[in-house]
Parts: structure tokens; sequence; C-alpha cells
């Protein structure tokens, strides 16, 4: 046997003696049962844990990282069964409930699947418009994390997260999606505002929230380093989908606050997002059509109201007649326009107004004596229009129930607080 | 010599090393568990039963109608089928497919070859790129998986047979000729004109001008061959004879425009391929096509009354 042979056979022995050795090796585990066992354990108390909330869960999806957030209510049967309910463009703005089967299966650790069809959640997972593509939400949800309250999901292709919140008992899915629709209306009806952010003598703009995709820029930086930070309304506010870093400054779940004047965050209240703080300078830079309503009127400017409303249906077999207030580009000012429909043709005229900022959450109105033809027309024909004019020239303090996107706005006569209107943003 | 000889030893060495790790599986006569370990108190308990009764004792297939992302193609975006629809396909699937061949072949003829998994998804598979769309896929001669079954219509005969079981016939035909190879001079009838990356621009018409039953018929040899089987065991008779029409004039294109003539005789070359691939069938497999096609026909006309 040469040296050489002898190393090799050395060489083999070796390799038999760790090739035995790694079956016979008593390893001590650090877990007192298997892999398999503590899988199938997590599975079984991440099904109690979904099918004993006796009222269901609130589902914060997000079909990708850069999509808007979406809540649908799921209610989990031990028997397989699953009841998920949305109200969204979606499912035609309808509250709408569909059932179908669940399962916790065990793939990437505990994951959670909708394995059979269901309308409301499938409707993100859907490869259609565009074909192929669809929204690409996840149906599979890794189990992240299993509290009493709240299980922390993370979808298995897209890796977004996805929470599940314990719904409280005493609340119908009618409800629940009522206090959401309320919460939307109040921050984003009519195409919401730019919010804004300070921090410290930075200032960030929030624009696009209506769909709920904040476009966040910081003020004098340019368009193309906007930053999109997708969210979903809650009862309370709204949260981020993943938590937003702003000069140094972190948040994620913000909540309107009392005065509904800034959603705060959670965290840090000196953090904020700010609608409105002049309602006077918000209103002469407005673009909206502000609306008169029977409903939001003193007495006096009531009557003059009516006695313009009979008029035009008198004289013009008239019908909507409507009073607003908005600014008209053609005319560079602002106008009071008195608008009707009769026999399916549309009539509008217009009297040129002064809006003038006096003050903080103050302005003064004046009519100017010009107007377009057919406002003019209207101001000597109209009975009571020539007296509302007058009555609406003077100066106002402003109001509104939220500043943070105010829908209303009250305006109070500064030398009488028994005159005042109601403006609603058409 | 003496270095050979080490190589041998220490493979076997480590060879005899990796066994004794190892625990042997007895064979057994199905790949499924079929005792019964269905939950008596599951919401699908019934239907699981049906199955077990209907596809796993009998065919010894497992019909899977609970999606698993992980037994699809992760490549595309798909969503599962509907519990409702899924019973659907199931009692179909099974009075139309497995059934006809049963009654033809025999059920040991498809427990020996028949696929042993059924998949069931609800959306197409789209290839967005291409602009087409997946029907069906049958990946080792095992698994079939059966793509829109969401959109269903089992009153609809032909879109039956369109979207879900020309597919299954498609794909079964792959599934027996990865057995026994169907004869070599099948390549020969249509030898260069196959076209695996440009086929969907071409019209029915154009395909069959050429001698293709499809235009995806004409994408490469072994699709059209399962092509001649599948569309005609689930033609009408109407239908069959149109494609034969089509392919006895000049084709037509999407746009409407009859092109020149394409020196084939497209009805002779259809009706040479469907006579290889009966006999191919006949031989192989025995299994009578003309027969087969007559029990699938018969079938259809009696769809009613398996769905209610």
């Amino acid at each position: 046997m040469t040296f050489r042979m002898k190393n090799l056979l050395y060489i083999v022995f070796g390799l038999l003696i760790l090739s035995l050795g790694g079956c016979t090796r008593d390893e001590s585990n650090i877990f007192s049962i298997s892999p398999a066992e503590r899988l199938s354990n997590a599975l079984k108390v991440d099904k109690d844990s979904l099918v004993n909330a006796k009222n269901g869960w609130v589902m914060e999806y997000f079909a990708t990282t850069a999509s808007a957030g979406y809540t649908m209510l799921v209610k989990f049967n031990k028997s397989g069964q699953v009841i998920v309910s949305g109200k969204s463009e979606l499912t035609g703005n309808v509250l709408f409930s569909d059932s179908s089967l669940y399962e916790m299966i065990g793939d990437d650790g505990p994951v959670l699947t909708f394995n059979s069809y269901n309308k409301v959640l499938h409707a993100f997972s859907n490869p259609e418009l565009p074909d192929g593509y669809g929204l690409e939400g996840d149906y599979e949800f890794i189990v992240m994390k299993n509290t009493a309250d709240q299980i922390i999901l993370k979808g298995k292709k897209r890796g977004t997260t996805i929470l599940l919140n314990k719904l409280p008992q005493n609340i119908t899915k009618e409800q629940y999606f009522a206090g959401l629709d309320a919460m939307d209306s109040l921050l984003f009806y009519k195409n919401s505002l730019k919010l804004k952010m300070n921090i410290g003598a930075l200032t960030y703009s929030f624009t696009n929230g209506t769909y709920h995709v904040f476009s966040i820029i910081k003020d004098g930086a340019g368009a193309n380093i906007a930053v999109d930070a997708p969210f979903v309304v809650t009862q309370t506010g709204i949260r981020f989908h993943s938590v937003q870093e702003l000069g140094g400054m972190k948040f994620q779940t913000l909540t309107l606050n009392e005065d509904k004047s800034a959603l705060v965050s959670l965290d840090n209240s000196d953090l904020k997002l700010i609608g409105v703080d002049d309602l006077a300078a918000y209103l002469t830079a407005s673009i909206k059509v502000w609306q008169f309503t029977p409903v939001g009127l003193s007495s006096n400017v009531e009557v003059l109201y009516d006695q313009i409303i009979q008029s035009c249906k008198a004289k013009y077999n008239a019908e909507d007649v409507k009073l607003a207030i908005r600014y008209y580009s053609t005319r560079r000012s602002f106008e009071l326009t008195l608008s009707y429909v009769s026999g399916m043709v549309l009539s509008e005229g217009n009297l040129d107004f002064s809006l003038t900022a006096t003050g903080k959450n103050s302005l003064s109105l004046l009519y100017k004596g010009t107007g377009d033809t057919s406002g003019l027309s209207f101001y000597n024909d109209v009975a009571g229009l020539k007296d509302f004019s007058t009555l609406i020239s003077t100066a106002f303090n402003l109001g509104t129930a939220c500043m943070i996107n105010p829908q209303r706005i009250k305006f109070t006569k500064k030398t009488d607080a028994n005159t005042w209107f109601s403006l609603g943003a058409e | 010599m003496k270095l050979k000889m080490t190589k041998v030893l220490i493979i076997c060495l480590l060879g005899l090393g990796f066994i004794s790790c190892q625990k042997e599986d007895v064979l057994e006569s199905s790949i499924f568990n079929t005792t019964d370990t269905l939950d008596v108190n599951s919401a699908t308990y019934q239907f699981d039963v049906w199955l077990r009764d209907n596809f796993l004792k009998v065919y010894n297939v497992d019909f899977r109608y609970k999606m698993q992302d992980v037994g699809s193609d992760m490549e595309y975006n798909l969503v599962p089928t509907s519990f409702e629809k899924a019973q659907q396909m199931a009692k179909l699937v099974k009075y139309l497919w497995f059934d006809a061949y049963g009654a033809v072949a025999g059920p040991e003829f498809l427990k020996e070859n028949g696929p042993k998994i059924i998949h069931l998804i609800g959306s197409p598979a789209y290839n967005p790129i291409s602009g087409t769309i997946l029907l069906g896929t049958a990946e080792g001669g095992i698994k079939v998986t059966l793509y829109r079954c969401n959109d269903i219509d089992p009153t609809d005969v032909r879109q039956l047979n369109e979207y879900y079981f020309k597919t299954m016939h498609h794909e079964f035909a792959h599934i027996l000729h990865q057995k026994k190879n169907y004869p070599v001079e099948f390549s020969q009838f249509s030898k260069g004109l196959y076209n695996p990356l440009g086929w969907q621009y071409k019209s029915s018409s154009e395909a069959a001008s050429l001698g293709f039953v499809s235009p995806y018929a004409a994408s490469q040899v072994r699709e059209d061959f399962v092509e001649v089987i599948a569309n005609y065991l689930v033609k009408s008779d109407a239908d069959w004879n149109n494609i034969l029409d089509m392919a006895s004039n000049a084709g037509v294109d999407n746009n409407g425009v009859t092109q020149a003539d394409d020196g084939v005789d497209g009805k002779s070359i259809i009706l040479q391929k469907l006579a290889m691939a009966t006999k191919w069938l006949k031989d192989s497999w025995n299994i009578d096509i003309v027969q087969l096609r007559m029990e699938i026909m018969n079938r259809e006309a009696h769809i009613n009354e398996i769905l209610n």
C-alpha cells in the first residue's frame, strides 16, 4: 500500500464516521416539541383567534404597497366558511357581502388562505382591467403576529401589511361602514384640500387624498420628488400603509382631533395634518361653487331668498332655482349667480361682487353694481334680488364645523349676529 | 486502478451513510390518503364526501377545488374558483370526461393513465405580452389545471367544450403521447408551417386552409396532434364540418381579407391527421375515437340531469 493510498483510506473512513455520526448524534432541542407540532399548534391557535371574534374582524387591506387602502369586515366560521363585507367602488359603492371558504395552512409558517372565490375580497386579485394584472392584491396571508385584539398579516406575494382588528360586538356592519363613509366624506368630500404638515421650519403638502394615496412633497421642492403614501380611512382618521418619515419625524396613524381642524399623529401630538387655517383666505382663493341652501339662512335672509325663488318660478316657469357665490374666470370676478331650468334650458345670470379678506376668518362682500346682461336683467326683474344683494354686501365673520375640509361655511354679519347664511360646496 | 477503486469506495460508503438515514415508504395502491379524514363539521363536508366517492375511489383522482397558489404558476395573477362553480365543474368533469372515457375504455384505464390531480383555478391565466390566455396545463402526466372556472355556464355546451373539455382532452392526449409517442410521420404533414411565436395572429380560417384544426395547432407538432384529437372529440358535426369547409377554401385573415392560394389541400391534410390519430389511439390504447365521440355527444344532451 502506497503512502497516497493510505491517506485516501483515512479520508474514506473519516467521511464514513462523519456520515454515520450525522444520523446518531443526539442534539438537544431548544423547543420541547417538533417543528411540525409547533406549526400545527400555531395553526390551531390562529384559527381559534379568527373564529372566536364574535363580531368578526375589520380588515385594513392594501392590494400593493403603492395602492390605496380598503376596509373589509370579515367574519370567520369554525366550519371553514367566511363572510366578507365591503363597500367601495369595487362593490358599486353599496354594502355587499359574500360567503366563501378559508383555511389556515402551513406554508411560509401559518398562512391564512381565502381559497375559494369571494366577490368582495378577490375583486382585488382578479387579473382583469388590465388583463393579466388587475389590482394584483393578495388573498393568502402569512400570520406575523396574533394578539388579543389584533392580527398582523403579510400578503404572501406583494408583501403588504394587512391588519385584522377585532370589531366591537355592539356595532353592525352597516353602522361601521356608515362611520367610515362619514369620516371619508368629512376629510375628502368634493376634492379634498391640500393638507399641510409643519415640521420645524419645513412644510410638507399632502395632496390627492380623495383616492387614498397622498402625494407628499416638501414645499419648494420640485413636483418630481413627490412621494406617494397610500392610506386607509378608519373610524377615527387615517392609517398609512407604512410608517412615514418626514424631517426625521415618524408617523403612521393619524386621528381627527375634536374640533376637526387637524389629523394628529397617535404617537406625537405635535405632528398634525392641517387643512384650512383661515377661511377668508381659503374662500378668496377658492374655485368651488358655494351655494345658498334654504336650511342655512337666518329669517331675514330666508325671506328674501324665498322671494327670489318664488319670483323666478312665477316669471320664468323656472325649476331648480339656485343661488350661489363663485369665482367666474371669464368675468375675472366673484359672482352672485342666479340659475334655473325652464323647458330643459338652463338660464344663468351673474352679478359682480368683490370678496375681500379683512382678517383671519373674516371678509366683506360688496356688489359692484355690474354684471352680465342676464344678471342685470334679473337684478331689475326678480323680486327680492336687489334687496338680497344689498343685504349681503357687508362684512362677515366666518365659521365652519370642519376646518380640515370645510364643506359648509357660515357667514355671520359682523354688526348683527341675527343676520347669517351658510354656503355649501357644490 | 487504485484511484478508481478509491472513488467507488467513497461513493459506496457515503451512499451507505445516506441510506441509513432514509425510511423506505411502502408502495400503496393510491398515492393519496384514501382513509376517511373528512371533517363532518366542515362547510364542505357533503361535497368532499361526493368527491371522495366519485373521483378518489373510482378514478384515484384528487379533485382540488380549493386553490393552492403553491400548486399553481406563481408568475400569473390568479384567483380561486367559487365554491358554487367548483361543484358544477366537478359534476361536469366527472360526467362529460371521466365517465365518458370510463364507459369506452373502462375505469382501470383512467386509474392507470388518467390525471391524478385536477386543480381548478377561477380566472384565466393571462399572458399580457403575447395577448393570449392559458386555458389549461398538464404537468408531468399527473396534474391537469383548468383555468377560467368562474366563467362556467353549464347550459352552454359549446362554451363548456371550448374552455374546459377541449382543454381536458387536449391535456390528456399530451399525457398519453408522453407515455406512447405518436407516429413520427405525423410531423411530416405540416412540416415548415409551424410557428410557435406567431400562431395567435392566424385566424381559424387561415389555420384550416393550411391543414390545422385550430390556430393553436399551428404552434408545434405535438400541439397539432392533440388538437386534432381534442377538436374532433368535442366539436358537433356542424362545427367539425365547418372546419373542413374552411380547410377546403382559401384562408380569410382576421381583417376579413382573403389570402392567396397557399397550395395546401387543408381538408385532406386534416383528415389524414385525424386518421393517423385515430389509428394511434386504437393501436396504442385500444380506444375507438368515434365511439368515444358518440359517448360524449350523448352525454352532452343530458347535462341538465346531472346538475339538478
